[in-house]
């Protein structure tokens, strides 16, 4: 076959009557035969090329305006011709690039509709939406991530492009699935990135914050859709059509990019740096979480099986050698069993942890704070379970960092610090223990303050003889911190008590330290898993307890002069520098028959900061890992009790809960007047 | 006739699937990214490609410019997905050497066209 020509082209055109989209079409595929055809001078192909343009946007035939979009081929066919018969000197003639047109057109009318909400078509296709739901989810979390990288190097073009084309995938996959609310919005939102990307718009002034409220607002909308599936109709959230406008005019506020690329010195800066995550090319299953608990269970049933097996008279007196060397290789393996399946409900830190530099962010941004977030370890692996649980404390902690560790911009810098302030995450494994820590570089805890304040609350009369670490701690009394301050971020005013107590239940522990003028480290300590509790098996006259290693600090005989009685506080004793309370354990959990005398049992120094105490107990027994059991609905909830375990002889062993123990024996408030 | 699907978006590359499906087209390989795209057809068997335009790491253009780089890519058909289309789209994917784009949304029968058209372009050269 010839070689098309512009010629052929014509005639194309010249069969397009009205109304006739099928001639339209044939002449939009010669043409771009032609515009692939590099033997045509370039202005030729351009001008073709914007004869293709137009025919490809259906908004230009619309009903009345097919004339007009006729016309607009008919003119760019023209350039091409007077290019063709011209050759080079028409060249200058050439009109400036088309704006790129946005093929969306019945999008646009329904985010301008009188009923603004989520519809989703009757005929659409379930699984995939559902599917859809999942993936801009991920497009999402993707570009969030990607648009804190961008706060802190905003010519990361990688960065620009992640962002862009959540919003292109989304817009283009929803107007597939006729989620045309979804797919108008991802539009304009697309289009801001777009001018970003082509260098046209800064990424600055309105533009972060607008394309982070772009990225909620989908999150928003994608939300909604199990709803509008299940035959409601949600409404568009209030912000939708003034977001819409604003994504289409970001530069009403925006600086352009040719002035300068810096963020104005005074306004708030926020770094975040996450390590980009790699994708592993490991397929994967997905396994429902409840599942997987069982499983776990029934290994941790079948470890407590086998060390009632190992602890039988036939099998340890080893009378048969051949029977205790099966044994202990079935031992061996039960072992591997246990810490396989426990691996399997391990998952990394980071979905903890990934929220909270939005939530720095936010936060210096509110506060009018320069502030660096930085985090490290956060593929940092936990058991499921606690990683749910982490994400409230981590949060107060994140809060009371930028709200009251590091300072102003003006602040820092008469100090003589630089004005940005960094936060710092880090995670890590220590043994079966799981370190967090937050490390400010701000003011520091001010003990003046918190003394003050204390006394206010009538927490304590005097800070005479309190330790710093003492007075730090009082952040976590009950009535210290009010519940009001945390509400806008959490969602649920918590106060610090709250998190203590819950880091508690989870047998974990806090610990601060600050130094006044060069800020404050605040570390969360956990285990690995709650599913395994490592216990110290102790005897209370007849009666066997457990008590959490995790929770146990030391153990003592104590000598007869450190024990002395202080007026209102009872019994106390004087170890390693320290002045402890002394609780008898058969009293607070009515045991008969235990020894009376602290200097014929043993002490147990527990808990943390001020809540340290010695516990009085008859004998150690040992060490055993056990698999704690809630006690049951006939029973319910046991004051000082969290639960119970089957001991290696098979007999059940109650687990003490240490920190309700501690709380009981002070009084309602909990926290030991000042000494 | 066998088509690589080339998409990095797990929900189009099953539109884009089930679309060929409906139009007698059930032989498909999918890829979700250029790199991989280039391995699948490296291995043969491919006589059609239809991929995306904007993807991480490598574009639908680079992925093109690819294809046609290599020996037995210089004449398979590549139908590119796109969401618009302007002067400077329009060049830059001819000059990667896209035979075709076709717009999102699409319905079936605009796909069967698209591809229809690539075909017979194809044959007649």
């Amino acid at each position: 076959m010839a070689t098309l020509t512009i010629d052929d082209a014509i005639a194309a055109f010249v069969a397009c009557e009205p109304g006739d989209e099928a001639a339209r079409r044939k002449l939009r595929e010669r043409l771009w035969t032609l515009v692939a055809d590099r033997s045509l001078a370039s202005p030729i192909r351009t001008a073709l090329a914007d004869a293709i343009a137009i025919l490809d946007d259906p908004s230009e035939f619309k009903g009345a305006k097919e004339a007009d979009g006729l016309e607009k081929v008919r003119q760019a066919l023209e350039v091409a011709v007077d290019h063709a018969e011209c050759g080079d000197r028409a060249m200058s003639e050439n009109e400036p690039a088309s704006a790129p047109k946005e093929l969306l057109p019945e999008l646009a009318i329904v985010s301008k509709s009188d009923a603004p909400v989520l519809t989703i078509p009757d005929d659409a296709d379930r699984s995939l939406i559902e599917d859809f739901i999942a993936e801009a989810r991920e497009y999402l979390e993707g570009a969030e991530a990607a648009l804190l990288r961008l706060e802190s190097t905003p010519d990361e073009g990688d960065a620009i492009n992640d962002v862009f084309r959540a919003f292109h995938t989304i817009k283009g996959t929803s107007s597939f699935l006729g989620l045309a609310a979804i797919a108008g919005f991802a539009h304009h939102a697309e289009d801001m990135l777009d001018r970003v990307r082509a260098s046209e718009l800064a990424f600055a002034g309105q533009v972060p914050e607008l394309s982070f409220r772009a990225v909620d607002l989908l999150k928003t909308l994608v939300s909604a859709i199990p709803a509008a599936l299940a035959g409601a109709a949600p409404a568009l959230p209030a912000e939708y059509e003034a977001l819409s406008h604003a994504l289409s005019h970001p530069e009403r506020a925006a600086t352009p990019i040719r002035v300068s690329a810096d963020v104005p010195a005074d306004a708030p800066k926020m770094r975040a740096s996450t390590a980009a995550s790699v994708p592993t090319a490991e397929p994967l299953v997905k396994v429902r979480t409840d599942k997987l608990d069982r499983l776990v269970e029934m290994v941790g049933e079948l470890v407590i099986a086998q060390t009632m097996m190992m602890q039988d008279g036939v099998v340890r007196d080893a009378t048969n050698h051949n029977l205790a060397q099966k044994v202990r290789h079935a031992d061996k393996i039960v072992r591997e069993l246990q810490d396989l399946s426990l691996g399997l409900r391990m998952v990394p830190l980071k979905g903890a942890i990934t929220k909270l530099a939005r939530v720095v962010r936010d936060l210096a941004t509110r506060s009018g704070k320069q502030i660096t977030f930085t985090v490290a370890g956060e593929d940092t692996e936990v058991d499921r379970t606690l990683v749910d649980l982490l994400a409230d404390p981590l949060l107060h902690m994140v809060r009371n960092a930028v709200d009251h560790g590091i300072e102003a911009p003006s602040e820092r810098l008469k100090a003589g610090k630089p004005a940005m302030g960094t936060v710092r995450l880090e995670a890590s494994q220590a043994g079966d223990r799981v370190l967090v820590k937050l490390i400010d570089d701000g003011r520091g805890l001010q003990r003046d303050k918190i003394v003050a304040k204390a006394i206010e609350k009538g927490i304590i009369t005097s800070a005479d003889n309190m330790s710093d670490t003492e007075v730090f701690d009082l952040i976590f009394a009950p009535g210290f911190s009010t519940a009001d301050q945390v509400t806008e971020v959490s969602g649920r005013g918590v106060g610090m008590d709250v998190v203590r107590r819950n880091l508690m239940a989870m047998r974990g522990r806090t610990v601060i330290t600050s130094k006044a003028g060069f800020g404050s480290t605040f570390t969360i300590e956990l285990p690995l898993t709650l599913a395994i509790t490592d216990g110290m098996i102790v005897r209370v006259g007849a009666e066997r307890f457990i008590v959490p290693t995790a929770q146990i600090r030391r153990c003592f005989r104590p000598e007869p002069s450190a024990v002395f009685t202080a007026q209102g506080k009872g019994e106390m004793v004087q170890t390693a520098g320290e002045v402890l309370p002394v609780v008898r354990l058969h009293r607070a959990l009515v045991v008969h028959g235990a020894q009376e005398g602290v200097v014929d049992g043993i002490l147990m120094v527990v808990g943390d900061g001020n809540n340290r105490t010695a516990f009085l107990v008859d004998e150690l027994l040992g060490q055993q890992q056990v698999v704690a059991k809630p006690l049951g609905d006939a029973i319910g909830r046991v004051r000082g009790l969290t639960g119970g375990a089957i001991l290696g002889d098979g007999r059940v062993g109650l687990i003490l809960d240490v920190d309700e123990l501690v709380l009981a024996s002070r009084g309602t408030n909990g926290v030991v007047q000042a000494a | 006739m066998r088509f690589l699907v080339v998409d990095d978006s797990a929900t189009m590359r099953r539109i884009i699937v089930n679309s060929l499906d409906r139009i007698g087209y059930n032989d498909v390989v999918e890829a979700d990214d250029g790199a991989s795209a280039l391995a699948k057809f490296a291995e043969g068997g491919i006589s059609f490609i239809i991929t995306d335009w904007n993807m991480p790491q490598m574009s639908g253009l680079d992925f093109a410019r690819n294809v046609r780089s290599r020996a037995d890519g210089a004449t398979i058909p590549i139908l590119m997905v796109t969401t618009r289309s302007a002067r400077e789209d329009i060049l830059a994917a001819v000059e990667a050497g896209v035979n075709n784009y076709v717009l999102k949304p699409f319905t079936p029968p605009v796909l069967k066209e698209k591809i229809d058209a690539v075909l017979s372009v194809a044959a007649a050269a």
